[in-house]
């Protein structure tokens, strides 16, 4: 299949961090994969070495409905260029990619748990009465 | 089913993005299959109200 060609003018790009990837080329197949475990806590003291990974979230493989039906797919690329002028990109972090030019398959697969630790309000409360009297 | 697509023009003057994350794609050019799975969870246990423990490590 007749893939267009990309045309850039100019690209700024900040930060690529955490298995990031910038990519100016074809490519065949790109997969991506990210697990993460966001702890906010309210008294801001960490060990390092907290928390695991063993929640379904993390494991769990994900369920796509089957398609049940051919498809046949007829492109016809008139002006065979995909032209852009200016790019800016402050970052990209955790696995994810920018690419420029054609690709055949993409898969990214994001797995993410949010656990938040709040101060007990009546405990502080109880501690700022007796604190007061 | 027959998908037919004419593409003509396709002409972008200025693409600003302040960021790209988990597993997320800035993508300029052709693409036949585009997959993206995503399991966002908060449950009722991981919003920890109280005295300050250390969560169990690994």
């Amino acid at each position: 299949m007749f893939r267009r060609i990309s045309n850039v003018n100019s690209m700024k790009v900040n930060t690529v961090s955490f298995s990031s990837v910038f990519q100016i080329g074809d490519s065949k197949e790109i997969t991506s994969f990210t697990s993460g475990l966001s702890l906010q806590r309210e008294r801001e003291y960490f060990a390092g070495n907290e928390g695991t990974f063993n929640s379904p979230v993390f494991y769990s493989k994900p369920d796509f409905l089957p398609i049940n039906e051919s498809i046949l797919i007829i492109k016809q690329n008139e002006n065979p260029v995909i032209t852009v002028g200016d790019i800016e990109i402050i970052g990209v972090t955790t696995s994810s990619i920018i690419h420029i030019g054609s690709s055949n398959h993409i898969y990214g697969d994001n797995r993410l748990k949010h656990i938040r630790q709040l101060e007990d309000r009546k405990q502080e409360e109880k501690m700022n009465i007796q604190i007061n009297r | 089913m027959i998908y037919e697509v004419i593409n003509r023009n396709l002409g972008i003057s200025q693409i600003q993005i302040i960021g790209v994350a988990n597993s997320s794609f800035v993508l300029v050019g052709d693409t036949n299959t585009i997959q993206l799975v995503s399991y966002f969870d908060t449950p009722p246990e991981s919003l920890i109200v109280g005295p300050f423990v250390l969560l169990p490590p690994e």
